[in-house]
């Protein structure tokens, strides 16, 4: 009983039936589930990148710039619009409050997305997808989407940055 | 019976030996692999830099 | 120094009551500022309210976390063990006077955060992630506080080892409760020297003593302190259930080698799973990633589901030797369901075990995880573990507590009858609201979902609306029964008639079933708890699967 010691002999107690078979049982659901998310970088398409780059804001303010500066192809909301070729870089940045650029994609078109931060950390989360990610400041997280679903998507932040928090939104269009 | 009491059942009479197989394992496999794998994240490549940067 | 308790029968140190009494106390007043905050948080969410403006809702958001999360469970939990380490081993109290000190550590503590977060010194939320930064204060009263729970646990491991060294429990091992107890305390050592190694870098940075915290170490050791914590709570809450299937029906758990086996696995595996706060963060080892996420191969979550036979059968095995045989749950209806504390711990289990820990362990896979992460569906998981199973485990402890330390007859006992229900009914609508809500992607810790002033809108499906409404009836009526229970301890401890002996006991003190001689290595001996089982693993299958399709079905990534 909870309150006293074990009887004598209690560690050489067989186990019952039922108890035995209940936990090979969740034995081997715990093994499948581990399996599950191994054998998920092998044969999944979702699975987070695990391409990372040291940097800083000024380093990867001056590289977005760039970037941006190459398929620029607009402005909305304020912000530049930009329409990058299939298998190339682009670069996201996250500031208070603000998620910059406005992409035009491609379905079915991949793109290595460089996400990092110029100051706190922000919530990387497309919508209405609802694919989230971390961004720090100081790392370049490299993550290679695929759109599979053409429309109007945004993105916010999910991690509270400041009482302008609610206000940081973009947008990505995504092109049949 | 005292002296016929296996490694695992010793261990668990013992809260010492516990709280440093806890910690040891906790410390090593989370906080530690996980500092060594932050510390060693590489900058962005020279050769990426330059293509970014560089006109096209 | 001792006085026998003439209703339990044990040795109890005068010196550890007031002890007990006091962080009881504490956590109670704690109670009560968090439920108040989280209704305030939950109608400023829920649009068509709005209720409070921006700085403030952080401000009370901040507030609710650490009260609910910290002050009022580990204050209890303080509480919890000091009545584990003496009272149920007829031990001594080492050290009161340091009991003491550490009491006046949390206490102080406390105050400062309280004042740093309400005065606007410290809009950082729960976590505080720099490059946020709070002043000073504010991580100073965390840390005097983390010194003085760290102390606690010393005095608990202390007080075991004098309890086994003068044997005031017997020749054999610890008792169940108390060993639960222990796995508690040493998932708490390492929880706080990682709260330790994070904080105070973080408060010499906010002094200006250092230039900067990188914000993904940060989140690494964070989260070693901040998640772990939740594991301590649940190795306490576990030890609790096992301590109330005794007390409600006399219930001993069918095997203790594998009970105890179990609670190693939680010292081997638990605290690792923090790793799963970071699965979508830029940390570039799937291998660290998938071994912590995963509790070491889900060693922890085979521990759990160990827990979640053996805490039923226990009950039902005792309930079979007295007399209650026919079909498969008998047992179960025959129950003590006029007890709140054995409702309370039924109704815990069920919730923590279908809600919390079935959405626990598919958010926690790296891979699931990326349409989970920093959703509103989070709180709703949290709310089935630590709210629908710890919390309302302590609430249900604590009725036990009323008559045996404070001495008081449970006044309003019709309503301390109710309370457990309308609680657990209004957290399961609450959690099933918030997780649907994330699930649609609407972020946690958020203030205006309808993105007002920002440069694009965007607008939730509207089925969102009708999740919202389930929420917030749910979190309401969970408020009403919080309430209800605050106002049941605080008149009882203060205004309650005193107990005078066992026939003033409102609560089951039952004695142990008779003995049981059969073997039991070839028949099932609790088989209305194996069909339970049987029917959560279904159900956590088809979840499962649910959320590796719907995954499955997003963008591409890698």
């Amino acid at each position: 009983m909870a309150l006293l010691s074990p009887e004598k002999g209690w560690w050489n107690k067989s186990i019952a039936k039922d108890e035995k078979t209940w936990i090979v049982f969740a034995t081997v659901v715990a093994l499948s589930l581990f399996t599950l998310m191994v054998g998920w970088h092998l044969i999944g398409k979702q699975n987070p990148s695990f391409l990372v780059y040291s940097t800083s804001p000024d380093e990867f303010y001056k590289l977005a710039h760039a970037n941006w500066e190459k398929y620029k192809v607009g402005e909305e909301g304020g912000m530049p619009v930009v329409k990058p070729p299939a298998d190339s870089d682009v670069f996201l940045v996250g500031t208070t409050w603000r998620w910059e650029p406005v992409l035009v994609l491609k379905k079915g078109a991949s793109y290595r997305f460089h996400i990092s931060s110029l100051d706190l950390l922000h919530g990387f989360s497309i919508q209405p997808v609802n694919m989230n990610f971390k961004i720090h400041p100081g790392y370049d997280y490299v993550l290679t989407f695929k759109p599979t679903s053409s429309g109007d998507f945004r993105v916010i932040c999910n991690e509270y940055c400041g009482p302008g928090h609610h206000t940081m939104i973009s947008k990505i269009t995504v092109e049949e | 019976m005292q002296e016929q009491a296996g490694f695992v059942e010793k261990l668990l009479d013992n809260p010492i030996g516990l709280l440093i197989l806890s910690n040891v394992v906790f410390f090593t496999v989370y906080i530690l692999w996980g500092l060594v794998k932050i510390e060693t994240i590489a900058p962005i490549p020279t050769a990426l830099k330059e293509i970014i940067l560089g006109g096209k | 120094m001792f006085l026998k308790c003439d209703i339990t029968g044990f040795n109890v140190d005068k010196r550890a009551l007031p002890l007990i009494k006091a962080n009881a106390v504490v956590s109670v007043v704690a109670f009560l500022i968090a439920i108040v905050a989280a209704l305030l948080v939950l109608l400023t969410r829920w649009q068509v309210v709005h209720l409070l403006p921006v700085d403030w809702y952080y401000r009370i958001l901040t507030l609710h976390g650490l009260v609910a999360l910290v002050v009022w469970i580990v204050f209890w939990e303080m509480a919890g063990l000091y009545f584990g380490s003496t009272v149920v081993l007829n031990a001594r109290q080492v050290s009161p006077a340091t009991g003491w000190l550490a009491f006046v550590l949390m206490v102080v503590g406390t105050a400062l955060v309280a004042f740093a977060v309400l005065t606007g010194r410290a809009d950082v939320l729960f976590t505080s992630y720099p490059p946020l930064k709070a002043q000073p204060v504010h991580y100073l009263g965390i840390i005097l506080f983390a010194v003085g729970a760290l102390i606690v646990c010393g005095l608990f491991i202390a007080n075991v080892m004098v309890a086994k060294k003068e044997k005031t429990y017997g020749d054999g091992p610890l008792p169940l409760f108390s060993f639960g107890l222990l796995t508690a305390v040493i998932l708490a050592v390492g929880t706080l020297l990682a709260g330790a190694a994070i904080y105070v870098p973080t408060f010499l940075w906010s002094l200006g003593l250092i230039d900067s915290v990188d914000s993904l170490v940060y989140r690494l050791v964070f989260w070693g302190f901040g998640h772990s914590a939740q594991q301590v709570n649940v190795a306490a809450m576990i030890s609790i259930w096992y301590l109330g299937a005794f007390l409600a029906v006399g219930g001993t758990s069918i095997n203790e080698k594998v009970s105890r086996t179990a609670f190693l696995f939680y010292l081997i595996g638990i605290n690792l799973a923090s790793a799963h706060h970071l699965l979508v963060d830029p940390i570039p080892s799937p291998s660290w990633k998938v071994v912590n996420t995963s509790y070491f191969m889900y060693l922890a979550v085979l521990a759990s589901m160990i827990h979640a036979f053996a805490v039923p059968s226990a009950i039902e095995v005792a309930q079979r030797r007295k007399g209650f045989t026919k079909g498969l749950f008998d047992w179960l209806k025959n129950c003590p369901w006029e007890n709140p504390a054995f409702v309370s711990v039924f109704l815990a289990i069920v919730i923590f075990g279908f809600i919390g820990g079935i959405t626990g362990v598919i958010n926690g896979m790296e891979q699931t995880n990326m349409i989970i992460h920093n959703t509103i569906a989070l709180p709703g998981h949290f709310k089935g573990t630590v709210v629908g199973g710890t919390t309302l485990t302590f609430m249900g402890a604590t009725y036990y507590l009323i008559p045996l330390i404070f001495r008081k007859k449970i006044s309003m006992y019709g309503v301390a009858k109710a309370v457990p229900w309308t609680f657990a009914i209004g957290i399961v609508l609450l959690s099933a609201g918030l997780s649907t809500l994330g699930y649609l992607g609407v972020p946690r810790r958020h203030w205006d979902i309808t993105f007002s002033g920002g440069p694009f809108t965007y607008t939730y499906p509207p089925i969102a609306d009708i999740f919202w409404v389930v929420a917030v009836l749910g979190g309401t009526i969970a408020f009403l029964g919080a309430l209800a229970w605050c106002l049941v301890v605080v008149v009882s401890v203060f205004f309650g008639e005193p107990v005078r002996g066992k026939q003033d006991m409102q609560l089951t003190m039952s004695s142990p079933p008779p003995p049981d001689t059969e073997r039991h290595d070839s028949r099932y001996v609790a088989p209305g708890t194996f069909a339970l089982t049987i029917v959560f693993m279904i159900a956590f299958l088809i979840f499962v699967t649910l959320n590796w399709g719907w995954l499955s079905i997003m963008w591409e990534v890698k």
